[in-house]
């Protein structure tokens, strides 16, 4: 279930981690929640490419794996990307800029807050 | 032999809500009474790698630029989480604003009536963008010294905009500023689509 431990904090140059890459789903929203899919690491994974597979199988958000793991967002953006594109992970949705989606949204929130 | 299909977790929906204001002005505060996680602090660099190496002009200096990020987060059932952001309310910060009001459900502009001018910024800035806002004046230690009507008259927002006495230390106080948020938010956005499927008046 739980992994006995927490990942080490991860402290390197942005840019290595990504490979040198700077583009890639540098969209993703803070909020967006990353689950990891599989369990099946991409070849030659890197240290910080397992940790984000690891702490996903638990529900999480770039800005939680950010923090948890200590990477930078647009180094998590980029590397949630390609695991996403890689169907490693799968992005749960955010808010939509559609005005009905939006208010579908709303009203759900809004059940939600005054059910606190 | 049997093969039992994974327990897919699937990801659940996810939006956000800013909490904005000035320095010292109870954001932090705020986001912890009503989150269920103890609130997460993050130096979040929130200049991309990829904006950062990829725009000649921009120096390695401003893309290290950072700004401590509070957040929060509210579950509710198993399709839809909320995020609660606090940001610095300091012009000097805006390229994270842009970040954070994206896709935002709204703000809450926290204020001290001592201080109002603080949150100008923010209340600015939402205004610009055209993001749903409710201004929340913190009665530090229960104390009111400015009526709503004194507030709304000083930061001269539109009628609609609705201002809030509450505390920030309590669950109850914020939950029901945040209802406030989301009430007007979902008004706002069933004005907009309304309008949007009426054939535009002339003016």
């Amino acid at each position: 279930m739980t992994s006995p431990s927490e990942p080490e904090p991860l402290l390197a140059r942005p840019y290595v981690l990504t490979g040198g890459r700077t583009l890639g789903a540098s969209d993703l929203p803070l909020e967006a929640v990353v689950v990891t899919e599989r369990s099946s690491l991409p070849a030659g994974a890197t240290p910080e490419v397992q940790a984000i597979v690891r702490l996903c199988r638990s529900p999480h958000s770039i800005v939680e794996i950010a923090t948890h793991l200590r990477l930078q967002v647009g180094v998590v953006r980029v590397l949630v990307g390609d695991l996403a594109d890689e169907q490693v992970l799968s992005v749960g949705v955010t808010a939509s800029n559609q005005l009905d989606e939006r208010v579908r949204v709303l009203e759900r929130l809004l059940d939600g807050v005054r059910a606190l | 032999m049997v093969s039992v299909p994974s327990e897919r977790v699937r990801a659940p929906l996810s939006v956000k809500i800013v909490v904005a204001g000035g320095f010292g002005v109870g954001k932090t505060t705020t986001v912890a009474s009503i989150s269920e996680i103890e609130p997460l602090s993050t130096e979040a660099a929130m200049t991309d790698v990829g904006q950062g190496i990829d725009r000649a002009e921009l120096t390695p200096e401003k893309t290290e630029t950072t700004a401590a990020l509070d957040f929060g987060r509210i579950t509710f059932g198993d399709d839809l989480v909320l995020y609660l952001f606090g940001t610095p309310g300091q012009a000097r910060f805006s390229f994270m604003w842009d970040e954070l009001a994206r896709g935002a459900m709204g703000a809450i502009v926290v204020g001290d009536t001592r201080r109002l001018a603080e949150s100008f910024p923010a209340i600015n800035y939402f205004e610009k963008r055209g993001l749903p806002f409710v201004i929340g004046i913190n009665c530090f230690d229960g104390v009111q010294s400015h009526t709503v009507e004194q507030v709304r008259d000083a930061v001269a927002v539109a009628d609609d905009v609705p201002v809030e006495l509450f505390d920030a230390r309590e669950r109850s106080s914020v939950k029901a500023s945040l209802t406030v948020l989301v009430e007007h938010s979902l008004r706002r956005a069933r004005a907009e689509l309304r309008a949007a499927s009426e054939p535009s008046p002339a003016v």
